[in-house]
């Protein structure tokens, strides 16, 4: 049995807090515990047990916050004023190159991978 | 046959087991798995085979009734446990329950999955002078009804407290066990905040207690409750119409059976439970004794694992269980019949603080110490019920042998050990030695485990 | 500026890096810059629209401070390595 939030499928016997947390960006273990208690599901409750009310009142919680591209689009936008500004941190970003100092003579694989100014990740 | 009753507990999987097709497992198979599984269908049953290997190993060897292939172990005596003289004739003897205990004691949940009960054909007691008879003696004479077992892991409290529900069974009380207390605070079981009765419902949970207690006592015992009130239920299922109606109860005319039989809609069942629990106070025929085992998970665990609409987490006292429980042990729940009682024990394994030995008055309160380790409102209602400990003490030598005697009859101790048996004191001397002079949890692994 | 990150990397009753600068004499003429070698210091409200050279082990880097750089440090914006890159002649 397959639940549909926001567009994302969840199998039925994902445990809520941990699935909305693993599968939106932006969200948390923790916002996911708050928002499960907010409304009066129990900790351990699973996606096959909600009903479409449930469903209904997760996607209008989940509308309230900035996940997803809003989220992403924050990160982006912090990014790029550090590139204009000129500062450091900004140059670095630019230059696919680790920020906070670490070593590049080797490896510095994570950095090459996510760090840019249009940062996917 | 026999290495294959006594490797089951060896988590290594060299060995192979050699097992007949274990019948179906008990219940219904639940959860959110594709195969659909009809009541009764062999498939559903937990299989060992030749290089099986499981992840939940020890729920395993609960289910999968391994025992039906232990051998009978003839002239098994059996004791009825219902008074102090038939306790007496058996005492220091291995026992059987008897027939009608057996089936009550399996509902009540008594037989737990780390006591080995699966080497035999059936879970055996025995009957032990310092516990068994000692305590029976208090809860029948004794004025105090409150008592909570104490000892060390696999002393055999648990054990104690069967012992304790067979004597109840036998003399009419109506029992409610609570054998696994973390289970309604752990967060596993739905739960929702009632309005009317300002407290949190936990209808998942509720169900199983509700169907333990109308199943461990005779259905003519409820029968016979005629109600002391009037009550009227809402979301009552029927099979005839697709849509909930209302019912009411008529004090006099109807029974605590008919509550029980009542099949209603989840968000109603607490209410329900309510209700029962208010008639079984209030009707003096039939005492009642509630058992908690491993309530120190209690003690400990002031504050569930469930959380409020603020993200805080709910005091246990906040849960309609855990309230209506810890109400009949401060006395606030009184049960009208004088002989009725409340036997908890305490787990040997649960985290320990301060929260108990303050409520039984062996240690002077220390009002600085932190939450974790002190709960002053549990101790409070410790002190209010009077609550009296029992500690269960380890075996002494005799008893001991009695268990060995029984261990060879029963075919689980290996050549090696059975070959020093012609000199039975010596080995008896050995294994009160080995566990840890007189553990019966470690006596029996010191057998089993041995096997290679 | 994001408050949580500057109180992530100092703490908070330290306060943030107050350098003795020239501030008042670069508001009076503008124009005229500040030469500094306290990388380490804190740029403040005050010194927005100010012009700076700072430091970077060699040579004096010149920028102008814009509102956003407050909460930074001076140091950030002269950065103190060169990109390698490869020349084919060595004298050159």
């Amino acid at each position: 049995m397959v639940v549909h939030i926001l567009g994302k499928a969840f199998k039925g016997k994902e445990v809520i807090k941990i699935a909305l947390a693993s599968k939106f960006y932006g969200i948390g273990p923790k916002t996911s515990e708050q928002l499960c208690s907010k409304l009066g599901f129990y900790p351990w409750m699973r996606m096959h047990q909600l009903t479409e009310g449930n469903i209904m009142s997760i996607t209008s919680e989940l509308s309230k916050m900035t996940i997803e591209d809003d989220a992403r689009a924050i990160v982006r936008e912090n990014i790029q004023l550090k590139k204009n500004i000129g500062s450091y941190p900004g140059i670095r970003h630019s230059m696919n190159l680790p920020v906070r100092g670490q070593n590049t003579r080797n490896n510095a694989k994570t950095a090459r991978k996510l760090n840019r100014l249009n940062r996917i990740g | 046959m026999l290495s294959l009753r006594t490797c089951q507990r060896q988590f290594a999987t060299a060995t192979i087991l050699r097992a007949a097709k274990p019948p179906p497992a008990r219940g219904k198979v639940q959860g959110f798995s594709r195969k659909k599984f009809k009541a009764g269908d062999k498939d559903s049953s937990k299989k060992i085979s030749r290089g099986t290997l499981y992840k939940n190993w020890k729920d395993t060897v609960q289910t999968a009734r391994l025992n039906k292939n232990a051998p009978r172990v003839p002239d098994m005596p059996t004791c009825k446990l219902d008074n102090l003289e038939n306790i007496k004739e058996s005492l220091n003897k291995v026992v059987n329950y008897t027939d009608r205990q057996y089936k009550y004691l399996h509902v009540l949940g008594a037989f737990k999955k780390d006591q080995f009960n699966e080497l035999f054909k059936q879970p055996i007691t025995l009957i032990r002078k310092d516990t068994t008879e000692e305590f029976i003696k208090l809860i029948e004479s004794s004025k105090i009804k409150n008592y909570i077992i104490t000892g060390e892991p696999g002393v055999g409290k648990s054990v104690l407290l069967s012992q304790t529900q067979a004597y109840a069974i036998e003399n009419n009380f109506i029992t409610l066990n609570v054998s696994y207390p973390n289970l309604f605070i752990n967060g596993r079981n739905d739960f929702f905040f009632d309005q009317t009765a300002n407290t949190y419902f936990q209808p998942m949970y509720l169900k199983q207690l509700l169907s333990k207690l109308k199943n461990s006592a005779d259905a003519k015992v409820y029968e016979s409750l005629l109600l002391k009130n009037n009550y009227r239920f809402l979301g009552v299922i029927s099979s005839l119409s697709s849509t909930h109606k209302t019912v009411n109860f008529e004090k006099g005319k109807n029974s605590v059976l008919d509550l029980l039989n009542l099949n209603i809609q989840p968000r109603q069942r607490g209410m329900l439970f309510q209700a029962i629990i208010d008639e079984l106070s209030a009707q003096d025929k039939y005492p009642v004794l509630l058992t908690i085992d491993n309530f120190s998970s209690l003690l400990t665990n002031p504050y569930t694992a469930y959380k409020d609409t603020s993200n805080k987490n709910i005091f246990l006292m906040d849960l309609q269980l855990g309230k209506i429980l810890m109400n009949i042990i401060e006395g606030k729940i009184n049960f009208k019949n004088p002989k009725s009682a409340v036997v908890l024990a305490i787990s040997g394994v649960d985290r320990t603080n301060q929260t108990l030995p303050v409520g039984l008055g062996k240690l002077e309160e220390d009002v600085y110490v932190k939450p974790k380790y002190y709960e002053p409102r549990f101790s409070k209602i410790l002190q209010n019920g009077g609550v009296q400990e029992f500690e269960v003490p380890k075996l002494n030598k005799s008893e001991v042998s009695q268990l060995i005697d029984f261990y060879i009859k029963s075919g689980i101790v290996s050549e090696n050990d059975v070959e020093k048996t012609n000199e039975t004191t010596k080995l008896i001397d050995e294994k009160y030695i080995i566990s840890g002079n007189g553990n019966p949890r470690e006596l029996l692994k010191s057998f089993v485990l041995s096997h290679s | 500026m994001i408050p949580s990150l500057r109180l992530c990397s100092r703490a908070a009753w330290k306060g943030p890096n107050i350098v003795p600068l020239p501030i008042q004499q670069a508001i009076k003429n503008p124009g005229m810059a500040i030469r500094t070698n306290a990388r380490s210091a804190t740029i403040l409200p005050q010194f927005v629209g100010l012009k700076f050279q700072v430091h970077n082990g060699k040579e004096y880097v010149a920028f102008e401070v814009t509102k956003d750089m407050v909460g930074y440090k001076l140091g950030q914006f002269a950065p103190t390595r060169k990109k390698f890159s490869y020349t084919q002649t060595k004298n050159k």
